[in-house]
């Protein structure tokens, strides 16, 4: 959703932003500030050890039937 | 700063006279409010700090919470900065354009509206301008409105700086055109 309203943004930025240094500018630190926020998050995420159980509803994750 | 290649239907020996947005202080709102969004998490997080350290301490070992925190956290700051560049967006590209024949008023609403009109200088019947308010006042901005002869509603220049200059120079504009108009058809 973030990227498709990013890419629409961007795209109408350029088309009718009259081609002028502002325009530019904003595009490129817009970019680069999505980047940034993406890297920190991923940075911090990696962190997660993703493959560990997480206990759920009090302890049990393991359903019998 | 504005290239000609973006002005609809220009006429041969058109010049563009005019060319306005909203005052910088409009955008400045929408830049403060999102600040402050920005710094409302890391209050948050220093209210948390003083009333639960060992919490903020225990907090990379409860591994569901953590994620989800992390995660809501890029999703928030992602978003701000989304409808910030939004806004800016819809700041920049709403413009207004006096040229030494028409006025021609371009609009964005949302990412998939824009509505581009204008009127021939010579139709133009009532020019008058508004500032209400102390800031609008300090800063010299407000809205010009401009009554035309067409079925098309008046123009609204919102928000724009110094509008009483702005009106002034249509007035001039306004009256060279019509004696210009009034030549060419005698």
């Amino acid at each position: 959703m973030f990227f498709i309203f990013s890419f629409f943004s961007v795209y109408h930025l350029v088309r009718y932003g009259f081609k002028s240094f502002a325009a530019f500018f904003m595009t490129f630190l817009y970019l680069s500030i999505t980047l940034i926020i993406l890297f920190i998050s991923f940075a911090y995420i990696q962190t997660v050890n993703w493959e560990a159980s997480v206990p759920l509803f009090g302890g049990v994750n393991h359903f019998s039937f | 700063m504005f290239s000609f290649s973006h002005l609809p239907n220009q006429q041969k020996g058109e010049e563009v006279v005019i060319f306005l947005r909203r005052h910088w202080f409009t955008f400045f709102h929408q830049v403060f409010f999102y600040i402050v969004l920005a710094i409302f998490p890391l209050f948050f997080y220093a209210i948390f700090q003083s009333i639960s350290p060992e919490f903020l301490i225990d907090l990379p070992n409860r591994l569901l919470l953590y994620s989800i925190v992390i995660l809501g956290f890029s999703v928030y700051y992602l978003s701000i900065w989304l409808f910030f560049f939004h806004g800016f967006i819809d700041y920049y590209l709403d413009v207004w354009i006096v040229t030494n024949q028409r006025i021609i008023n371009i609009e964005h609403h949302g990412l998939f509206s824009q509505i581009i009109s204008e009127q021939k200088l010579y139709r133009v019947q009532d020019i008058t301008s508004e500032v209400h308010g102390i800031l609008p006042t300090l800063l010299h901005y407000g809205n010009v409105h401009i009554q035309t002869a067409g079925e098309e509603q008046r123009f609204l220049f919102k928000q724009v700086p110094y509008p009483y200059k702005v009106r002034e120079k249509i007035v001039g504009l306004v009256e060279f055109s019509k004696k210009h108009q009034s030549v060419v058809i005698a």
